[in-house]
Order: C-alpha cells, then structure tokens, then sequence
C-alpha cells in the first residue's frame, strides 16, 4: 500500500467518523428529547382523561382522589418535559377540584382550588378577568375536546 | 488495476471509507446522545421517582397501545383483557385505576357481543365482572344501562364517557 493510500484511508477514516459523531449525537438527543416528550404527553392525556371520566361518574372521594394524582404527576412530568407539557393546561385540575369540593361541601377548600385556578390561568392571560363562570366554561371545553380524541 | 489507476482507486478508498465511517460514528454518537439526553433528563428526578415515571409511562403507553388495537370482536376484546390482566401485576399503583376502567369498559362491550348473539348468560357474567371493578373505582351506578353507556362508547373513544354538556 503506497503512502498516499495510507493516508487517504486515514483521512477518509477521520472525516466520516468525526462528520456522523457530529450529526448522530444531535440526532440521538433529539430523538431522546421527542421520546420523552411524546411519553410525558401520552401520560398527561391519560390521566386527564381518567380524571374527567371520573369527575362525572364517580363519587367525591375517588374523583378527588383521580384529580389529586393527576396533579401530582403532571408536576412530576413538567419536570421532565418543560416546554410541551405548558403550566396553561394545570388549571383544568385544580378547577376540577374546586367543583368536586363544591360538590362536597368543603367549601374552603373549593375556594381554595379555584383561587389557584384562577392564578395558573392569570399567569397567562394578565388582562383577563377571571370568573367562576369562565373556568368552569374552559373546564367544559376541555373535556369535550378530549372527548373528540380517539386513542 | 490499484496500481494502474491510483487516482480513482484512492477516491473509491476514500468514498468507501468515508460512508462506512460515518455510520459507524453516527450510529455510536446517536446511541450515546440518546442514553446521555435520557440520563440528563431524569436526573431532574430522584432515582426513586425516576422509576416511578418510567413505569408509569411504559403501562400507560402499553395499554393504550392495546386498547387501540382492539376491535369489536369477542377475540380481540378477550385478548386486549388478557394484556391489560399481564400488565396489572407490573403497572405502578397509579395506573391501576386506569387498567381497571379499561377492563371494566372490555367486560361491558363483551356482555353487549354475547347480548346480541343471545348468549344471555355469557352477558350476565360479563357484567357482573365488569361491576365490582367500576364500584372499586367509585362509580356509584353501575346499572345494565351504564354498562350499555360503556360499551356503547368504548369504540368511539373511551374519552367519549365524558358526557358533552354541562360539568357536574
């Protein structure tokens, strides 16, 4: 083998390996990235859902209870995929909440809920005002758009 | 021929080289990329919490994938309940009420099948396994119409259990 091809294979060698390093650590993240998010979402749906099938048929306790979980894996799933999973849809729960403890009776901790609601929503709509009526409106519009989503 | 024509038998070397190189390096970095961004991620949780996610995500994404499958055949309804059964010992406790509504809503459209092909008591027994499960999720009417209700709607989409007018 003459000097030329020696360094021909070198280089050759060289520059295929640091071009596809290049663009398949990117492409691994990213792929990493969209899994993750696609999971997290999934879940996110899930347990919406869930939570809504059983603000409607269940009683307080185990629709309070859907809700709660619901809450608390939505803050576990933020974590994980910041920019799908938007602090926008969070106050569905918390609305959800308010009305299971309307419902309940507990009326401070309905206060409570929909005091939270209306601060996850203000954070995003700063000129909106915030009534009872318009959360419970958004709630409504929620759940019929998850009712359209076949999955 | 390698020594007649060095010219393009070295830019054959080179192509040749220069593509296999590059997969090779592109599959390795997309492979460490991936386990890299994952670790990163999950690294915002403890490691506890961290397996809870994943296993939650994995029953999840499982038995949707399973649900989705599902068509309106008695087969294929026993068998996505025979998924979601191998999938209940290993689903984390937040998911159990989820695989529960989707075994109550498999034993409904199966009770409504054998209702159709007048089996009667195929359907009671049908319903009567579905029952006990949607009372321990809390549903207080679990009626032969709320059944119906189920298995009417769980081809459509199990969201559509959702009433459309109204919040309670």
């Amino acid at each position: 083998m003459s000097q030329l091809t020696k360094i021909v294979a070198l280089v050759s060698c060289a520059l295929g390996l640091i071009v596809g390093a290049a663009s398949g650590a990117s492409s691994g993240r990213e792929s990493a990235a969209a899994i993750i998010d696609a999971g997290c979402l999934s879940a996110q749906n899930e347990l919406s859902v869930f939570s809504a099938v059983q603000f409607h048929y269940a009683d307080s306790d185990h629709a309070r209870q859907a809700v709660l979980s619901e809450m608390r894996i939505d803050g576990i799933l933020q974590r994980l995929s910041p920019k799908m999973l938007s602090a926008r849809s969070l106050y569905i729960p918390y609305a959800r909440l308010a009305l299971i403890e309307d419902a309940a009776g507990n009326t401070s901790a309905s206060q409570a809920a929909f005091e939270k609601a209306k601060e996850i929503v203000r954070e995003h709509h700063p000129k909106e005002e915030v009534t009872l009526v318009k959360i419970k409106q958004g709630l409504q519009r929620y759940d019929d758009a998850l009712g359209m989503i076949r999955y | 021929m390698f020594r007649r024509f060095p010219i393009i038998a070295n830019f054959f070397l080179a192509v040749g080289l220069t593509l296999t190189c590059w997969y090779v390096g592109n599959f390795a970095a997309s492979m460490a990329g991936y386990v890299c961004e994952r670790h990163r991620v999950f690294a915002s949780l403890d490691r506890e919490q961290g397996r809870d996610i994943r296993t939650l995500n994995e029953s999840l994404l499982a038995s949707a994938l399973s649900h989705i499958m599902t068509k309106n055949t008695k087969e294929s309804l026993q068998l996505d309940l025979s998924n979601l059964q191998k999938l209940r010992p290993e689903a984390p406790p937040d998911a159990l009420p989820l695989l529960d509504l989707r075994m109550a809503a498999d034993h409904a459209s199966l009770a409504q099948l054998y209702q159709n092909t007048n089996e009667a008591t195929s359907a009671t027994a049908q319903r009567e396994m579905a029952r006990p499960l949607l009372r321990g999720l809390g549903w207080t009417n679990t009626s032969d119409a709320v059944l119906d209700e189920v298995a009417d709607k769980r081809f459509r989409s199990p969201t559509s259990l959702i009433p459309s007018e109204g919040a309670k």
